[in-house]
Formats: C-alpha cells, structure tokens, sequence
C-alpha cells in the first residue's frame, strides 16, 4: 500500500522557490499499477523520486509498504531502497562497466542471494526478455531497446514489492516500447507487484490499473479502470 | 558488506576504462620505479663512500690490543670474510738528516693485497713483499725525509736510538692527509714484537659492523671499534645523505601525487553517473567509499607492483657494471680508491615508494570520496 499525504516539493532557482510536487495526495493498493501521466515539467519524475526516497519532500508525508519514505535516511533508506525499491529509469542507466548479466545480478548480489540462486534468477530474466545471448554484452554494445529491457530485468531481478518507472519508453520506437510495458505490467502482476510509472505516452494508460494526470505538480485528473 | 562483490565490482571498473587505469597506472609506475633507483643509487654511494673508505687500510671492525694467546680465527664470526693480524707502533723514520715521526704497522703482505686497497695506491715502487725487511711509506713522509726507492730508512723508538734498517721498496697516496702523513707499512715482525697485536676485519656486503662488534668475544683489555666510530664524519654523510633521499622522495611523491591526484578526481568523478545509480539501488555510503578505496589501492598497489619489478630491473641492470662517477669523485677522499657506483637494494628502499605512493593516492581520493559519499542519488541522476 502506498500513501501519499498533501507532499509538496519546490526547488530554489533565479525565479525563487519554483513548486515542483504541490500538495499531492493519493493511495494505491499493494500489487496494483499506476501511470502517472503530464507533461515534461509536470513533477511526474520528482513524485516518482519522492515515492522512491531519492528525493526528501519539503512537507507531507509517504508511506510505501509500511515505511514512512519521507523520514527515511542513510542506512534504513538505503536499506529500503536495495529490498523493497526497484527503479526503471528514461535511458536505462545500466552500470556501463558491468555486463548485461552483471548489471542484472547487481542487486541480487547486493541482498547477499547465494551465486547459484543469483545465475538462475539472472538467466531466468535474460530469457523472459529475450537477451540470454548478450549475457555478457557490455552496455555499450547494446541498442536502446535492448538497454531498457536489460535495465528492467535489474529492476525487478530482487523481486522488490515496488517497481517506480521513469518515462521509460521516451527513447523507444512504439512497437519495442509497448513489448516493454506488456512486459513489465504482465511480470509486476504475475509477481504481485506494485508498478507507478511516469509517462507521457497515453498508450501505456491502457496497460496501467490506475492512471494520475499531472500538472503544475497538481493532480487534476484521475482515472480508474 | 560484501567485500569480494565490491573487489569484484572494483576490479571490473579497473579493468573496462583501461584507458584512464593504464595512464594512472604508468604514472604511478615511473614514479615508483624512479624513486626505487634513485634510492638504490643513494645507498650504493653511501656504500661507496664506506667501502672505500675502510679498504684502504682499516676494515668495517677494528680490534686493538688483542691478547696474543688468541688466534686470529677466532675473530672469523658470521659475517667476517677477512681478519688480517696487525701490530703497531710508534716509531722515528731517519734518513740523512731528516726524521719523522709515524705509526709503523706490521702486515701480512700478501692478505692486505687480498683484502685492501692500499697497494692500489702505490705512487711509486711497489708494494712490500712478505719476508722481505722493506718500508711502504706515505709519499709526503717520504719527501719529508728526502727518501728515494731503494734508499736505506733507520727506524727507532726514539728520535735518538737507531733500532733496525728498512729498505723504503715503494710510497703511497691516498689523499687522506692522516694516512699520508701518519701511516707506514713493513712485513711481519720487522718492527718488532710485542704481546698484544692488533685486527682489522673486513665485512661482507649488508653485514651490519656493529652486530659483528657486538658478537665478538674477546678480553676487556681490547678495545673493538667499528667505522663509525672511528670516522663519525662519514657516518653523519652517510646519515645526511639518506636523510636527503628520503626528503627527495617525499617531495618527488608529493609534487607526482599532484597529478595523481587530479588523475584520481577525474578517474572518480567520471564514473559520478556509476555511483549515483548503484545509491538509487541501495548502496550505502559506506559501500561507495569501500569500492572507491578498493579502486584507489588496487590501481596504485598493483602498478607499485610493475613499478618495483621495474626499479628492480633498472638497479640489477646498472648494478653489475656500475655508474663510474670518478671525474666528480676523484679529488674526494671517500672515493679515494674507486668512484664506481653499485646501486643497491634494501628492504627499505622496495617498501617505501609503494606506501607513499598508496598513502598519496588515498589522500588524493579523500575528497572525491567524501562528495560522492555526500551526494543524494537524485541530484546525480538529474544530471545523467
């Protein structure tokens, strides 16, 4: 369950303080999807950066899975972060010297599973997206589809109850990116998963249980299915 | 932590940005390679300066008054490879008109060949040959008393007494004024005998003077003196001069570790994208700090590797045939004999340069640590 209490955030800049996130409330059942929809400037990333703990709201407060997000720091934060959190960011940002099954196993590794289990947790996902070949690809050698695909099968390699997804299929054509949101929707239900993506592609709207519309850091629109 | 993750993790980024690793590297490399040698050269002109300085005559040790019930063998300890038996004593030389006061020393000529390096300093005739009643003798003496090769020399106890005769068979120079001028040489038992005799031991290379004035077991009568002692003006050079190598290579290290360091704040702040990530998946601080150092001590330890086989390599090389420093050497009287340099190794000299160089580098790394440390992953990924 996630619960999102009257959170504002507002960054300091030549204008002042410029409210990113204002005021936003909401709740979301565990195991249910999320898109989060707006356009660029909305505060879709800062909210999702805020739910994920990367970000420190300047008022309200986020309860995800039973822990209050807004208070977290250091060590219980990260500790939050590498069990419960899975995040799924625009471009991927795969660890560019670690290989594709490296860069998968990287947070199983960082929960201590055991190497057997981590090899067949990661050949088991390289299979699902298809990219058992490129085990031991750098990311460089990758297209960008190839690298979203890569980058969520890290995301929800540790089976984290939260997967937090920043627009990322803004850099994929339509057929790979909606291959990509199947895939994420399909694996976050099979495994009971709560999924908020940011997005401004109304496509993946039709994917999600629930979707917000952002704008000016405001909810102004909500829909159920 | 899981420390072989981060080893593994540290070692993957070493080793997939070759390009920054290799040109940190070689400039930890050279330095440490540099610093070995230049230290190795420092410690083979203090040993120059030694072994020039007791081979002419006096050895490492010197024993004095030894009683002469004991048998020169029984100064043959560990680490002793010759032990020529000396007398000495004070005698007046007399030739024409002319005297001279000096202290005669009775040698084994054919050991003193063996061991020392007076007779290289034969200015004219020759050395003396064993059994034969002949004088070697300091050629400013010799002048003194207006004394040819070949001439007859009276040698007395006193300037009035004429004791025995020697014939003067060769002079010496070693630019040494008190050997010069004080110094002469006859074959055993030409100048006289006497209870006690006196023994100058000659070392093997490393072999520390005192621990061998320490482990030698004679009577208190005699008095066992050691190089340093006798030549405290040496051994403050000598003092002086590591003290100066030591200096150098704290200052070599500190002005390359400024640009190890800037390599460093590069090398990390570069992989800042790389951090910022693994802290949205839940890297502790502590952890990034882990694999910073573990990066840090990698790179410099195993390039203090290559640099150390290197400096090795580059000392074993010049050792064998030496750096012959004569023309700056030979009016310098602790290169009296040879200005051949031999650099050497110790312990010391292979164990410094890596430590400063890790110290260097992890001093360097502190404050890339600290930001990376600091830093909240969002501000990092804004910036992707």
């Amino acid at each position: 369950m996630i619960t999102i209490t009257g959170v504002t955030k507002a960054y300091a800049s030549s204008r002042g303080l410029v409210p990113v996130v204002d005021g936003v409330s909401f709740s979301l059942d565990a195991g249910r999807s999320l898109a989060m929809m707006g356009r660029s400037g909305s505060g879709k990333t800062t909210l999702l950066y805020l739910i994920g703990g990367l970000e420190r709201p300047d008022s309200g407060q986020i309860f995800c899975l039973d822990q209050p997000v807004h208070s977290l720091t250091g060590r219980s934060l990260a500790g939050f972060l590498r069990k419960e959190v899975g995040f799924l960011f625009q471009f991927g940002n795969l660890l560019s010297y670690l290989t594709v099954a490296e860069n998968v196993a990287f947070p199983l590794r960082l929960n201590n599973v055991p190497v057997a289990e981590c090899t067949r947790r990661v050949h088991e996902l390289l299979e699902k997206i298809g990219l058992a070949s490129a085990a031991g690809a750098l990311p460089r050698e990758l297209s960008g589809g190839e690298i979203q695909r890569v980058a969520f099968a890290r995301a929800v390699a540790h089976r984290p109850r939260m997967l937090l997804a920043d627009e990322p299929t803004s850099s994929l054509d339509s057929g790979t990116a909606y291959a990509l949101m199947d895939l994420m929707f399909r694996i976050g239900r099979e495994e009971g998963r709560t999924t908020l993506v940011a997005t401004h592609d109304p496509a993946v709207t039709a994917l999600a249980d629930r979707t917000l519309h952002l704008q000016d850091g405001k909810i102004v629109e909500e829909n159920d299915d | 932590m899981n420390f072989l993750l981060w080893w593994g993790v540290a070692w993957r980024f070493l080793w997939r940005s070759r390009k920054s690793t290799g040109t940190l590297a070689a400039m930890i490399v050279s330095a440490v390679a540099t610093l070995i040698f230049l230290d190795a050269l420092s410690i083979g002109v203090s040993d120059a300066m030694i072994r020039n300085s007791v081979s002419l005559v006096s050895g490492h040790v010197m024993a004095e008054h030894i009683p002469a019930g004991i048998a020169p063998e029984t100064l043959r300890i560990a680490g002793v490879q010759h032990v020529l038996k000396r007398r000495t004593s004070q005698v007046w030389l007399r030739h024409g008109g002319q005297m001279a006061a000096t202290a005669l020393v009775t040698v084994d000529p054919d050991a003193e060949r063996n061991a020392t390096a007076l007779w290289r300093k034969t200015s004219a005739g020759r050395y003396p040959r064993a059994g034969q009643k002949e004088l070697f003798l300091g050629e400013a003496v010799a002048r003194t008393l207006g004394v040819n090769i070949g001439d007859t020399v009276l040698v007395g106890t006193t300037p009035t007494r004429t004791g025995r005769e020697l014939v003067l068979c060769g002079t010496f120079r070693t630019g040494i004024a008190p050997l010069d001028q004080g110094l002469s040489f006859c074959p055993n038992l030409q100048a006289g005998a006497r209870d006690d005799w006196d023994a100058a031991l000659f070392l093997a290379d490393g072999v520390s003077a005192e621990s061998v004035q320490g482990n030698l077991r004679l009577p208190a009568s005699a008095t066992v003196t050691t190089w340093a002692e006798r030549m405290p003006d040496l051994k403050q050079l000598i003092d002086l001069n590591s003290l100066c190598m030591l200096l150098v290579m704290i200052l070599v290290f500190f002005i390359v570790s400024l640009g190890i360091a800037c390599a460093f704040v590069i090398f990390i702040l570069k992989n800042i994208r790389e951090h910022g990530i693994m802290k949205s998946m839940g890297v502790f601080s502590g952890e990034t700090v882990l694999l910073l150092v573990l990066e840090i001590s990698g790179l410099t330890l195993a390039a203090s590797a290559v640099g150390v086989a290197l400096g090795c390599a580059l000392t074993w090389l010049v050792a064998g045939p030496g750096v012959d420093l004569g023309a700056l050497t030979s009016h310098n009287q602790y290169f009296a004999v040879s200005g051949v340099i031999h650099p050497r190794l110790t312990l010391l000299s292979l164990a410094l340069p890596p430590l400063l160089a890790l110290l260097f580098a992890l001093l360097a790394g502190i404050w890339p640590m600290c930001m990376i440390a600091r830093q909240r992953p969002a501000e990092v990924l804004r910036s992707i």
